[in-house]
């Protein structure tokens, strides 16, 4: 089984008449990086708030590496983030910046502070002061922070803001690296769903505080991979009639009244002439497959309705 | 803790801010010296000296306007039992706004620049954030007091000789007899940092917030006929009267006073941080 490294139980945050998180309930695997979908005050950030102790629940409670409540409050040294935007002493340089937070975790020694600004590509810039750095280069100080530690979970708000396509790129190797080689759990929001789709592994699909779906990647891939989509009252006699007479194999049963063929099909209109006249009871039969945002679209909308 | 004030020393003297607190304060008492009486900012502008021998009180205010700067300073040279390095220590009222550049340096900018998010989110609780920042603007503040009466006396007697100056036991006395209203106004403006939190509007409410205590005193004086021994217990006639003499009942109904008052502002601003959501 895998280790949990953070559950929310009816997490719920409001601000006068209006909920910013309503009844959440996330699981983030140890190893995962988890993606954050939503609009703009879908209440990604309150999650990450919460969690980071930036603010308090009005209900609720979670759990961060199996500790929740004021003991929840020592595993924070575990926790490295970046939230809303980097934050900095604008007189101090980037090196100094992270020195004086270096001086308030114990963290020894300076090689570690070189390392981490050499990985966000920040070396040249360490005794640049903050105020003279360009959004991207103050973004990347900001993950240079949460890095820093070597903590076992990174929490990033919306990362690549500011940052050029090259940075993007490599930062997102960075997220993986890391990851890979240090077991490093993430949770990552952005607007950019490509970009998230491109490193995390879980995604989480928000709005208006509301929790519309937690996914996993390869469940996102069949989700909006091409297909046909088949509803009838019988999938078990679809799924036997498409391998024994027409021999498609590559399907799957999405619920009990759907069945989705992702195997290459030309034409739909045949393939439903073929399954009425095999005594299968179609309710409806279309092509489908979407990008992502047309998915996340979609699924806002159908909850909304 | 530990480790949080570290860091914030680290930050601290790498701060303009903190070196113009220092300069500012050493100018103060610099032209205090120069000129042979302290000065202080007040609502009346009234030097508060408790001197019996405070020269300036012996010539007519005529005089006084008609004098040079030379002539004024070769009459308080000549002057005899005058103690200038107390008259300083007793407006130190002053050291009021230097303690504002401190505790805006140490808690608003933190606020301001957003850094207490980084802190706060992977590094210590808000108590332990609290009690540290508090501590270095104590340890800080108390420094300043003890680093200006003390560069005061010894100033004053490299510049106007042994006779304006008091004895060392005398000024360390002082020091100590002034500590709890120090502490007071350390804990005013801590309690006040961490409600207000962002520097502007910190600022804005600490500078003017002494003048506007003492105006609205004086019309509470005039209109409710305050018996005058109540104003004793007002702070800046508390650090004056403590380089006075003061008898050992004034000194512990000071010391109790400034106490409650502490706690009362550390309470306020810890709990409004408490409740705050961080943004």
């Amino acid at each position: 089984m895998r280790e949990i490294v953070l559950q929310t139980r009816q997490l719920t945050k409001r601000y006068k008449d209006s909920a910013a998180l309503d009844h959440a309930d996330i699981t983030v695997y140890r190893k995962d990086i988890y993606g954050l979908i939503g609009r703009n005050g879908a209440g990604k950030t309150t999650i990450m708030k919460i969690v980071t102790g930036l603010t308090s629940p009005t209900e609720g409670e979670f759990e961060i590496f199996g500790k929740t409540g004021e003991s929840a409050g020592n595993e924070k040294r575990r926790i490295g983030c970046l939230i809303e935007n980097p934050a900095f002493f604008p007189n101090l340089s980037a090196y100094q910046n992270l020195k004086y937070y270096c001086l308030q975790k114990g963290i020894p020694g300076d090689t570690h502070i070189s390392e981490t600004l050499e990985m966000v590509g920040l070396k040249d810039s360490a005794d640049k002061k903050f105020k003279k750095f360009s959004l991207g280069m103050k973004q990347r100080l900001g993950i240079a922070l949460a890095m820093l530690d070597d903590p076992d979970l990174i929490i990033l708000d919306e990362p690549i803001n500011g940052l050029d396509p090259i940075g993007i790129s490599e930062l997102r190797d960075t997220f993986r690296r890391l990851n890979r080689e240090k077991e490093i759990t993430f949770i990552i929001s952005s607007h950019i769903l490509s970009e998230l789709y491109t490193v995390a592994n879980r995604f989480l699909i928000i709005d208006k505080g509301k929790i519309i779906k937690e996914i996993t990647k390869e469940e996102l891939d069949l989700e909006c991979k091409r297909c046909i989509v088949v509803r009838t009252d019988d999938t078990k006699k679809l799924a036997a009639v498409l391998e024994k007479d027409l021999g498609i194999t590559d399907y799957k049963v999405t619920d009990s009244m759907e069945l989705r063929i992702y195997e290459q099909n030309d034409d739909p209109a045949r393939l439903n002439k073929m399954l009425v006249g095999r005594d299968i009871n179609v309710s409806s039969l279309f092509e489908s497959g979407i990008s992502l945002e047309d998915y996340f679209k979609d699924l806002v909308e159908e909850v909304r309705s | 803790m530990i480790n949080m004030i570290k860091a914030d020393i680290y930050r601290l003297v790498r701060t303009k801010g903190f070196y113009v607190a220092l300069f500012l304060m050493l100018l103060m008492m610099s032209v205090s010296i120069y000129l042979v009486q302290p000065g202080a900012v007040s609502m009346t502008g009234e030097i508060p000296s408790n001197s019996q021998a405070y020269p300036m009180d012996q010539i007519t205010a005529e005089d006084y306007s008609n004098m040079s700067v030379s002539q004024m300073r070769e009459f308080m040279l000549g002057s005899e039992g005058y103690m200038l390095d107390v008259d300083i220590a007793a407006a130190n009222m002053n050291l009021y706004y230097i303690f504002i550049f401190i505790a805006a340096l140490v808690i608003s900018a933190d606020f301001s620049s957003g850094g207490v998010k980084n802190t706060l989110s992977s590094a210590i609780s808000r108590r332990k954030y609290f009690i540290s920042k508090a501590l270095l603007v104590n340890i800080c503040c108390v420094a300043l007091l003890f680093l200006n009466n003390y560069l005061a006396h010894f100033l004053d007697i490299i510049c106007n000789g042994k006779n304006l100056a008091a004895d060392l036991a005398t000024i360390t006395k002082i020091t100590l007899l002034q500590l709890p209203a120090i502490l007071f106004v350390i804990a005013l403006q801590t309690g006040l940092a961490f409600l207000l939190r962002k520097t502007s509007v910190f600022n804005t409410v600490v500078i003017p917030l002494v003048l506007i205590f003492q105006l609205l005193l004086s019309i509470a004086v005039m209109i409710f006929d305050i018996n005058d021994k109540y104003l004793y217990y007002e702070i800046q006639s508390m650090l004056s009267n403590m380089t006075a003499d003061p008898t050992k009942r004034y000194i512990l109904n000071s010391c109790l006073l400034c106490f409650a008052a502490a706690a009362v502002c550390y309470a306020v601003g810890y709990i409004s941080f408490k409740k705050a959501e961080i943004k």
